[in-house]
């Protein structure tokens, strides 16, 4: 270890005191959270997954507090799950494009499954996906998925039913992408690439031509669904491609021209599992959040708080009508559509995917 | 006064660009009394409760305690350090003097990410675990530099007569410091105090690439714009900067306080 | 000397030098799965200048630095003469000082945020100019293009540019504006040959550190810029975050620490020839 670190341990504690001291002064108001001795959970996940709504019963029940970190990318969560260990972290919700990653790189452990009951009730898609599987062993506990859709207005394209609708020049400067690989995919599957999670370097080409064609549509490249809710509802926007987080709630806000299109090409699929950080195994906590998680009571409420659908199948059952309603509109829990989606896979190049992603942005429109 | 341009017109300028600078300003602080969900326009409606919800929402008061405490942490690594530096560089004359001159401006002017990005690295390497601690430890060492330049400035200006007096009537080097060098420097050192607490309140782009657990306020904001932009964001914004007048004007009534005498 | 200097080196050297030297010894490996693997492979820095997206990035992001720095002088210019010459005391300077910070306490992205609002087709300008009767269809160009972001950074930078173009103006005695007035001078001849001149450092200051904190800015692209507003720092945050590929992050890390480096001896240089000992 180098003289910084030991110089930091050491200062740490005069340090926060004086600050202490002065900042009381200003706030004396403010919770200043002490950790916990035991009984302790630090989750690095989105917002939504450690709701209140569902973590209060779970601390209630198991005495076991939680402390949630949020991310704002997939990336940022396997980077920090790499280099910060089970000291900081116990468990973390990737979604199925980064999960292999950190199964390869060891920094999350192989679960007991003996321990995980009711993974027995899971969609089938879930019970032992591709993405968690090393050897024998199943490295995460499938939590909140959807697929990406097209979506546009009533209307905008008529007839729609492919994603070459979004490339109608009728909707020059009334789409908004997702800054996101999935939108590379997206133009994949619109040159008619058949794996578009391992392209050669042709299809990349051709992948990258189609989306700088469809630039003079693109108004803006969204970063949250927050975003495209916003565009859309504001009136900046005809559609683009979406998730169903950002579908149910412009709905709910009274806009239900926005159409969920039915690509005859297959849909990206995201799903989102709780995987434990290595050694993190060894918190009683640790277990005990996998299975309220993955228990249909605690999904049921997760599906009202997100809009998400959940992988235990039972889940569904428990909802209200409202949320029910909601999620069979969106098809998320429709076997039929389930087996058609083309789950994300972790991407072999993906430097190069990103490379020819960002080479597409910078491109002006033609 | 010593007014150069015609009063009317100077101010008349000044003033248009005070209204660019405060219009958005206005416009947040308006719409965090706003009772749509959005963060936006149009305004529909008066009402306190979203600064109840942030009173109630755990996540961002912590987030605004971890900037707060961050921020003072920053301020206590870079000024001092950064006085240090511009009474070394003002005072003697050493071997790679212009280099280290240069050094210490290079983090200012390079963009945040690539400071985080190195001390990331920085940190990986080392085996050290990001907390609010290495955010403090990177926009500290980030930020030295303005209090460097200003000292500097200041020091420059006061030239070496009084420090030579002092010097030759028996002073040690300490009470040098104390009696000579701080007071003449302290308007500089309350403005770059300032201007770090403000730097370090904001960061958002060290700060991304280095947090740890514990998030600062601009990282929850960011994180909660993500999901749903509210009129939430924009009570933390007018917290912020009630909260932070508050501390500045504490401490310049601290600083004044305790000198009494100089303006 | 040593007391003085010794703690800021030695913390330069520890957290700036050392960091810089990692990142460079970490640009010439690659990445081997998801591990780092050293080498001394040139392969990096031959994709930052030679392959397609990344030198232009680099200079565009420059360009919009320019610009954010043109306009922030422009805006900052006229605030720093009413500060430094047309206020009675020093009360009302500090006063008007922490006035020109404040906006910065609402933090960036609230501020993008309110931006947004007035600039989008349901936003300020476009309620305003509806109702005045002007347009009856939302306009458009206002938002999600380059003008909204270098406007937005312009906006969030010019206090920068006050205070350091202030510093410098602050240092002019208010004896020497008097004897010129006296030699029969009037107020363009004395901004043009006394007041100008002597804050020519502190412009420079001011647009190095706004240029700069545009070049490098990755949230109003994000946030209000169009379908082509890549900037470098979102490219290499992606590249840290999307790719994992730290090595090529390091090159384009390294190669703006040079830059950077260069920009500083450039403006040095310049500082010097432009400084008037008063």
């Amino acid at each position: 270890m180098f003289a910084g670190a030991k110089l930091g341990v050491q200062m740490r504690n005069p340090v926060r005191l004086n600050i202490l001291t002065i900042a009381l002064v200003a706030s004396a108001s403010f919770p200043v959270a002490e950790a916990f001795a035991d009984g302790e959970l630090n989750l690095l996940t989105w917002e939504g997954y450690a709701d209140d709504a569902f973590v209060k019963p779970f601390t209630e029940k198991t005495g076991c507090a939680v402390n949630p970190t949020y991310v704002s990318s997939n990336d940022e969560m396997v980077s920090k799950a790499i280099s910060a260990g089970s000291a900081t972290i116990d468990l973390v919700s990737p979604s199925n494009d980064a999960t292999l990653v950190l199964i390869d790189a060891g920094a999350v452990e192989a679960l007991d499954i003996s321990k995980l009951p009711h993974l027995k009730d899971y969609y089938p898609a879930f019970q032992k996906p591709a993405w968690l599987t090393k050897g024998d062993d199943l490295y995460g506990v499938p939590y909140g998925f959807g697929y990406i859709r097209v979506a546009l207005k009533e209307g905008a394209v008529p007839g729609a039913d492919s994603v070459k609708a979004l490339w109608d020049p009728a909707l020059k400067g009334k789409i908004a992408i997702w800054d996101n690989l999935e939108s590379l995919y997206l133009a994949a599957r619109y040159v008619g690439v058949k794996d578009v999670y391992n392209m050669t370097d042709e299809e990349l080409d051709a992948s990258m031509k189609a989306l700088i064609a469809l630039k003079p549509n693109i108004v803006k490249f969204w970063a949250s669904d927050a975003e495209f809710t916003e565009l859309y509802a504001s009136g900046g926007i005809l559609g683009g491609n979406t998730t169903e987080l950002a579908l149910s709630k412009i709905w709910g806000e009274g806009h239900g021209d926005l159409v969920d299109i039915e690509t005859k090409e297959k849909r990206g699929g995201w799903s989102d599992s709780w995987m434990v950080v290595k050694g993190a195994g060894e918190n009683p906590c640790t277990y005990a959040w996998l299975d309220w998680v993955s228990s249909a009571e605690s999904q049921a409420i997760a599906s009202k708080v997100t809009g998400y659908a959940y992988s235990n199948a039972k889940a569904f059952d428990l909802l209200d009508d409202a949320t029910k309603a909601l999620l069979t509109k969106l098809k998320t829990n429709d076997p039929k559509v389930l087996n058609e989606v083309d789950w994300w896979q972790p991407v072999a190049r993906r430097s190069k995917y990103l490379e020819v992603f960002n080479q597409a942005k910078a491109a002006s429109a033609p | 006064m010593k007014s150069v341009a015609p009063t009317p017109v100077i101010w008349s300028l000044a003033g248009g660009v005070m209204l660019f600078l405060y219009l958005p300003i206005l416009l947040i602080v308006v719409l965090s009394f706003n009772s749509s969900p959005r963060v936006g326009l149009p305004f529909q409606g008066f009402t306190f409760d979203w600064y109840t919800a942030l009173l109630d929402n755990r996540q961002m008061m912590k987030a605004i305690w971890n900037s707060v405490y961050v921020a003072f942490g920053t301020v206590a690594i870079g000024v001092p350090l950064g006085v240090m530096g511009a009474i070394a560089l003002d005072r003697f004359h050493f071997p790679g003097k212009e280099t280290f001159r240069r050094l210490v401006l290079l983090p200012v002017v390079l963009p945040g990410v690539i400071t985080g990005v190195s001390l990331l690295n920085f940190y990986v390497w080392g085996g050290v675990k990001l907390s609010l601690f290495t955010i403090m430890m990177g926009q500290g060492t980030a930020l030295i530099c303005i209090t460097v330049t200003e000292v500097f400035a200041r020091l420059q200006q006061l030239g070496r007569s009084q420090y030579e007096a002092a010097h030759d009537l028996g002073a040690n080097e300490w009470e040098i410091f104390w009696r000579v060098t701080m007071p003449n420097i302290r308007t500089a050192l309350i403005g770059s105090t300032m201007i770090v607490l403000s730097l370090s309140l904001d960061e958002i782009a060290v700060t991304y690439l280095l947090t740890g657990r514990d998030n600062t306020l601009p990282m929850v904001l960011w994180s909660i714009l993500r999901r749903e932009a509210t009129p939430l964001v924009n009570v933390a914004g007018t917290v912020m900067i009630l909260l932070t007048l508050v501390l500045v004007t504490i401490g310049l009534r601290l600083s004044r306080g305790r000198q009494p005498g100089s303006h | 000397m040593a007391i003085w200097l010794l703690p800021p080196l030695l913390w330069f050297v520890l957290f700036m030098l050392v960091p810089y030297a990692i990142t460079v010894f970490y640009s010439f490996g690659r990445m081997d799965g998801v591990l780092f693997a050293p080498d001394f492979s040139l392969e990096n820095y031959r994709k930052v200048f030679f392959d397609a997206p990344y030198a232009p990035i680099i200079l565009r992001s420059a360009w919009i630095g320019l610009l954010t720095a043109i306009f922030s002088s422009l805006l900052a210019y006229p605030v720093a003469m009413a500060m430094a010459f047309n206020l009675p005391s020093e009360r009302a300077r500090q006063i008007v000082y922490i006035l020109v910070i404040l906006p910065w306490w609402a933090s960036y992205l609230v501020k993008a945020y309110a931006w947004k609002a007035i600039l989008g087709p349901s936003g300020l300008i476009n309620k305003g100019l509806m109702s005045a009767g002007l347009i009856d269809e939302p306009i458009r160009i206002f938002l999600y293009n380059d003008f909204s972001v270098v406007l937005t950074l312009t906006y969030i930078f010019t206090p920068f540019a006050v205070l350091s173009i202030y510093a410098q103006l602050e240092r002019i005695p208010g004896s020497l504006i008097e004897a010129a007035r006296d030699m029969g001078a009037n107020g363009f001849e004395i901004f043009r040959r006394i007041v100008l001149p002597i804050s020519v450092p502190g412009v420079l200051a001011g647009a190095v550190i706004t240029f700069s904190l545009g070049f490098g800015d990755f949230l109003a692209p994000a946030l209000l810029g169009g379908s082509d507003s890549l900037m470098i720092s979102s490219v290499v945050i992606s590249l840290l975050g999307v790719a994992n590929d730290r090595p090529l992050a390091a090159a384009i890390g390294v190669t703006i620490i040079v830059l950077a480096a260069l920009l500083i001896s450039a403006v040095n240089r310049l500082e010097k020839r432009t400084q008037v000992r008063l």
